[in-house]
Order: C-alpha cells, then sequence, then structure tokens
C-alpha cells in the first residue's frame, strides 16, 4: 500500500493526478495525454467520450498499470502505481483490475470455459466458484461454455470477455469501447448486463464509449479531448436518480 | 492452462509434427550409432572371449579391434611363443573384414585353434574345411543369408564353398583356411594376432607379465581375455571422438529445432501473450508456459525417438539377423537427459523474449 492520501478516503479508488504521457516515436515526442486528473468513486459507473486519438484508450491502459504514464500519479485501490516495480503492477493487474477489450481477446483455440478458467487460473481465484456461476447465468452464458468464442456471436464474445473480467472480483473493470463493434440491440443487453453487475456487485467501471446512448448508462460522463479532460466541471451526470449519491 | 497449451501445441500441426520429428531424428541417431556400435564391439568380444584364449598377442601397436590390423607377424613366433613356459597352445590367424557382407571373417588353422578353444568349434553340419578355398559359416550366417551347405560366398573376390556351419558364438561368422587368407592378402608366413591358451588360470598374469616384460616379445600387445570388451572400446580409433561430434549434433538439432518453433510460436501469439499480461499473468507465468510447450514437444519427439529406435532394430533383425544392435539404457537415459536440456535451453529465449514483451504493443500487434 503506498499512501492513504484524503482522496482516498473520501472513497475514491482510481485517482490520477496531472498525469501527461509522452508517446516517443523515434526522435518525435507525441504527448497523448496533457496533465489528466481523475478521480472514480468505488462502485462508480463511469463513462469516457472523446474523439478517436484523444486518450481515451491511453488513460485506460494507464489505469490499469499497462502503461506507465511520463508524469503524475495514478493511484489504484490506495497503490501509487506509478512508483511500483513491473511485478507489483503484474500482481496489482491480477488482483485489483478486469479489462474488456473491443474485441474482447478471448483464446479462439479453447472453449468458453477454458478461456474463463485460464483466467480463473491466473487470477488465482480459488474460492469464487459460486461467483463465477453466479456470473455465469446473470450473462446468459450456461449454453455457450463448451463453444469456442469463433462459434458464438459477437455480442456473446462480449459477455465472455465480461464474465472474464470479473473473475476474482477485481476493485474495478476497464472497458475499452465494449460495445464499438455491436448492433445496438446487443449493445443494449450488454450494457444491462455491465449496470447490473455494477449494481449487484457495486463493481466500479470505467468504460470507454463513442456512443452516447452507450454513456447513458453510466452514473458519469467524462469528456476528453486532446489528451485533457473537457469541462470537467461538468463531468457529473446522473443516469440513475438513486445512484446520485457521487458528488464530485 | 491445459486446454490453452493443447491448443497451442495443436494449432499448428505441421510444425509441432516437424520438431517432434526433428527431436525424434537426433534420437534415432545417437541410439542407433550407440547401439550397433556398442552391438559390434559388444559381439565382436563375446564371440573373442568365447574362444576361451587366455591371451591375446599381437603386434607392437595394434587395436584390439583385430580386423583393422594387417598380418605383419612372422608365423614362426608361434614356436617362440610356445616355448614360453606356462604357455600350452597357440593358435595363428588372420582376421579379416569383409566389407562386401559387412563381417570379420577368421583365418585359422582348425587344430591350433580348437587346442586353445578346447574343442570349441563345433560343426553341426557339413565337416571342417580341408581345401584351400573351402569356408564353414556359422548357423546366424547361414539363417541370415538364407544359404546351404555347397553354396558359395564370395570373400576378398574369391569364391569359396561353405562346407560347414558351425555353432554360433565363438571366433567369426565366416572362418577360411589361414593359409588362403595369407594368400589372398599377400601376407605369406604372416598372421595378426595369436591366440594363447595358458597352462592353468594361475599362469595367465604370469606369462602375461613374461610377454610384455621380455625380450623378443617385449613391445608387442599382449591383451588379457578378461579386458578384452573393456579395451575393445577404448582403443577403437576416434571411436570417442565421432560419439562426441555425434551427440553434440544431436543436441544441436533438438536446440535449434525447439529454438525456432518456440521463436515462431511466440511471434505469431504475441497479441495471446499481451492478454495474458493483462489477465495478470507474471512472466513467470509466460515463461514456464513457454518452457512447459517445449518441454512436451521434446518429450513427444523423445517418445517417438525412442520408440521409433526400437522398431528400426527389429526391422534391421529381421533383413540382418546376424546385426547385433546393443542399445543400452544407460544411453537412453543420456539422450533423454540431453534432449531435455537442449529442448528447454533452445525454448529459454524465446520464453524470456514472450515475458518481456510490453503489453500494450503485444495487444495491438496484428
Amino acid at each position: 500500500m503506498d499512501i492513504n492520501s484524503r482522496e482516498l478516503s473520501v472513497g475514491n479508488i482510481v485517482v490520477v493526478k496531472n498525469v501527461t504521457k509522452i508517446y516517443k516515436v523515434g526522435k518525435v515526442d507525441t504527448p497523448a495525454l496533457r496533465g489528466i486528473n481523475l478521480k472514480v468513486k468505488k462502485g462508480e459507473f463511469l463513462a469516457i467520450m472523446g474523439p478517436s486519438g484523444c486518450g481515451k484508450t491511453t488513460l485506460l491502459h494507464l489505469v490499469g498499470g499497462l502503461l506507465t504514464p511520463t508524469s503524475g500519479k495514478i493511484y489504484v485501490d490506495g497503490y501509487d502505481i506509478t512508483r511500483l516495480k513491473d511485478r507489483d503492477r503484474t500482481n496489482l493487474r491480477r488482483e485489483k483490475i478486469g479489462f474488456i477489450f473491443q474485441r474482447y481477446n478471448l483464446f479462439p483455440g479453447i472453449s468458453v470455459r477454458q478461456n474463463l478458467e485460464l483466467a480463473k487460473h491466473i487470477k488465482k481465484d480459488e474460492d469464487g466458484e459460486g461467483f463465477l456461476e453466479d456470473v455465469i447465468n446473470m450473462l446468459g452464458l450456461r449454453e455457450k461454455l463448451e463453444h469456442k468464442p469463433l462459434e458464438i456471436s459477437g455480442g456473446e464474445q462480449l459477455r465472455v470477455a465480461i464474465a472474464r473480467a470479473v473473475i476474482g472480483k477485481p476493485s474495478i473493470i476497464l472497458a475499452d469501447e465494449p460495445t464499438g463493434s455491436l448492433d445496438s440491440h446487443s449493445s443494449q443487453i450488454v450494457l444491462e448486463m455491465l449496470r447490473n453487475l455494477n449494481l449487484k456487485y457495486n463493481q466500479t467501471i470505467v468504460m470507454i464509449t463513442h456512443n452516447s446512448d452507450a454513456a447513458a448508462y453510466a452514473h458519469r460522463i467524462v469528456k476528453m479531448k486532446d489528451g485533457q479532460i473537457e469541462d470537467k466541471d461538468k463531468g457529473a451526470i446522473y443516469s440513475f436518480e438513486h445512484q446520485s449519491l457521487f458528488t464530485f | 492452462m491445459k486446454g490453452l497449451f493443447w491448443a497451442n501445441i495443436k494449432k499448428r500441426p505441421t510444425r509441432t509434427i516437424v520438431s517432434i520429428f526433428a527431436v525424434a531424428l537426433s534420437v534415432i541417431m545417437v541410439l542407433l550409432f550407440e547401439g550397433l556400435t556398442n552391438g559390434l564391439i559388444k559381439d565382436s568380444a563375446q564371440r573373442t572371449k568365447n574362444t576361451r584364449a587366455d591371451l591375446f598377442f599381437q603386434p607392437p601397436g595394434s587395436s584390439l579391434l583385430f580386423a583393422l590390423n594387417n598380418a605383419t607377424m612372422p608365423y614362426k613366433i608361434k614356436d617362440k611363443l610356445l616355448a614360453v613356459n606356462g604357455i600350452k597352445y597357440v593358435s595363428p590367424m588372420i582376421h579379416q573384414f569383409n566389407k562386401k557382407t559387412f563381417s570379420l571373417i577368421f583365418g585359422i588353422e582348425p587344430n591350433s585353434f580348437n587346442q586353445v578353444s578346447d574343442n570349441g568349434l563345433v560343426i553341426i553340419n557339413g565337416r571342417l574345411f580341408k581345401n584351400p578355398y573351402e569356408c564353414i559359416v556359422d548357423d546366424i550366417y547361414q539363417k541370415s543369408h538364407h544359404i546351404k551347405l555347397g553354396d558359395k560366398i564370395k570373400v576378398l573376390n574369391h569364391k569359396f564353398t561353405i562346407v560347414g556351419i558351425f555353432r554360433s558364438g565363438i571366433g567369426a561368422r565366416i572362418m577360411v583356411p589361414l593359409k588362403t587368407l595369407q594368400d589372398l592378402t599377400d601376407s605369406h608366413n604372416k598372421v595378426s594376432i595369436f591366440y594363447i591358451k595358458c597352462d592353468s588360470k594361475k599362469d595367465i598374469e604370469k606369462v602375461y607379465n613374461y610377454l610384455k616384460n621380455t625380450p623378443p616379445f617385449k613391445g608387442y600387445t599382449v591383451t588379457r581375455a578378461a579386458d578384452i570388451y573393456k579395451l575393445m572400446t577404448s582403443s577403437l580409433p576416434g571411436l570417442e571422438e565421432f560419439t562426441i561430434v555425434l551427440i553434440s549434433i544431436s543436441v544441436i538439432i533438438s536446440f535449434f529445432v525447439i529454438l525456432l518453433t518456440m521463436y515462431t510460436t511466440i511471434s505469431e501469439r504475441t497479441r495471446e501473450i499481451g492478454i495474458l499480461k493483462s489477465l495478470g499473468a507474471s512472466n513467470f507465468y509466460i515463461i514456464s508456459m513457454i518452457l512447459k510447450e517445449a518441454f512436451a514437444l521434446t518429450f513427444i519427439g523423445l517418445g517417438t525417438g525412442i520408440g521409433a529406435t526400437f522398431l528400426i532394430v527389429k526391422f534391421l533383425h529381421k533383413i540382418h539377423p546376424s546385426l547385433i544392435i546393443d542399445i543400452q539404457l544407460k544411453w537412453i537415459f543420456i539422450i533423454i537427459v540431453l534432449a531435455i536440456f537442449s529442448g528447454i535451453f533452445g525454448a529459454f529465449y524465446p520464453a524470456i523474449k514472450a515475458a518481456r514483451q510490453d503489453p500494450v504493443e503485444a495487444l495491438t500487434f496484428e
């Protein structure tokens, strides 16, 4: 555990402070994030919107510990991940974070069940059988467990990716345009499922989306532009009345 | 984990099969070579031992692989040897390797040979040779070559009539008159070896030391029958060096095949490694996953190689019953250790490379 700052003590599971990220391509510096500040509360469903290339995915990868920032601090569940060694960031990803990718990134050569078991094995989730079964039922995957990912529809693949992300009950789920390649009906179903996960398990979700209908499922929408958070004072949008306890 | 493991092994069946065969081939190469050399030497040593001679007397610097020596010793040394106190019988011989039949031929004097071997040369069919171009063969040679009495075989480009079949296990598979072999090898009144029988077992050491240290025998190569196998293997010129080269080639083949296989595997699976990293798989997890796959390929290759070696041996025995192939457990163990070592070592660099991949780059890999 790194710090127990004021931001963390008020229930923020993610705190991003003055984070910049500059990609070096040869001798050219390409800034992706320019001093980002963001807080995400435990149990919050946050949507990040913005045009392509504005740095949304970079921000998600930084929070997920897949990248390290050029400057600034990122706290995830109390850990300053900018100071963690590679091994510790791996541990953090394993224990605290679940990823949902736009392309789902399932292993095509193995069945749905094996995909989930592999994640369970990596996350060393020994006692989560009941929880996983619950999630499998909730996501309607029971009938698809023995199928290989390419034998099921895109929406079903996404549901498998969601199930895999929640294995081990991570503190936060990071979803990168999860409904980007789905039709509106399938998107709606999946977003309902994400919302249910958020409600039932108080699961923090940070979701990148281009789609304002998808973003409307979140408690709050943050808009990004040119590597910065746009108009952050207007960032608090509450989709659900009963969750308006979040104040920023 | 198991599911992904087998999915990856099965993903590129041709590549997997080629890798397994390459490992198997190197295993077969080493085991067959060792089996053949051991078999030939052991068989040769055993049959030499079965002659019941106590000592072998050869020209200075001779190889114990008798067939490698030319007949350079005067025949008359026989009388000098017989005059040595403690020596009972002496049998002069020429050992000749017949490239055409890939077999050893002894030129013997039947009487002295039988004296040394306590009548060990047992004719089971026919008779001993009486004329210059007659020969006797052992029963294994007869069976493997499907021959019968009266048939002719070619020895040193000359036809010999088979007049007798002797019980195998003693001397060579083909025996011809010493005098004829001397003529055919331009070694008139010369021999390549004397088999010596001592008066009693207690005399062996005494005679051995006498021959080693007393002129005119001093300088000649004298070998005790008890030492024959050990000395045969150690004195075969270049055998040890050749074995080392062969094993090195085998290890290098396995190493590079596994290296190449695992390297191409991880290149193809960059994205997969990125996913594993995003799930929180540690470097150790990824390294062990790659090493386990390499181990599986090596292990299957080993099994295939060992199994195929025994099948090849069976096949060779069918077409050449006289061929002795002695595959020792020691060599199976050595090849298992070496193949696993080279397989794991070959996979180590690709495994490290996989573990060091940047997760974001890996996830965006197309």
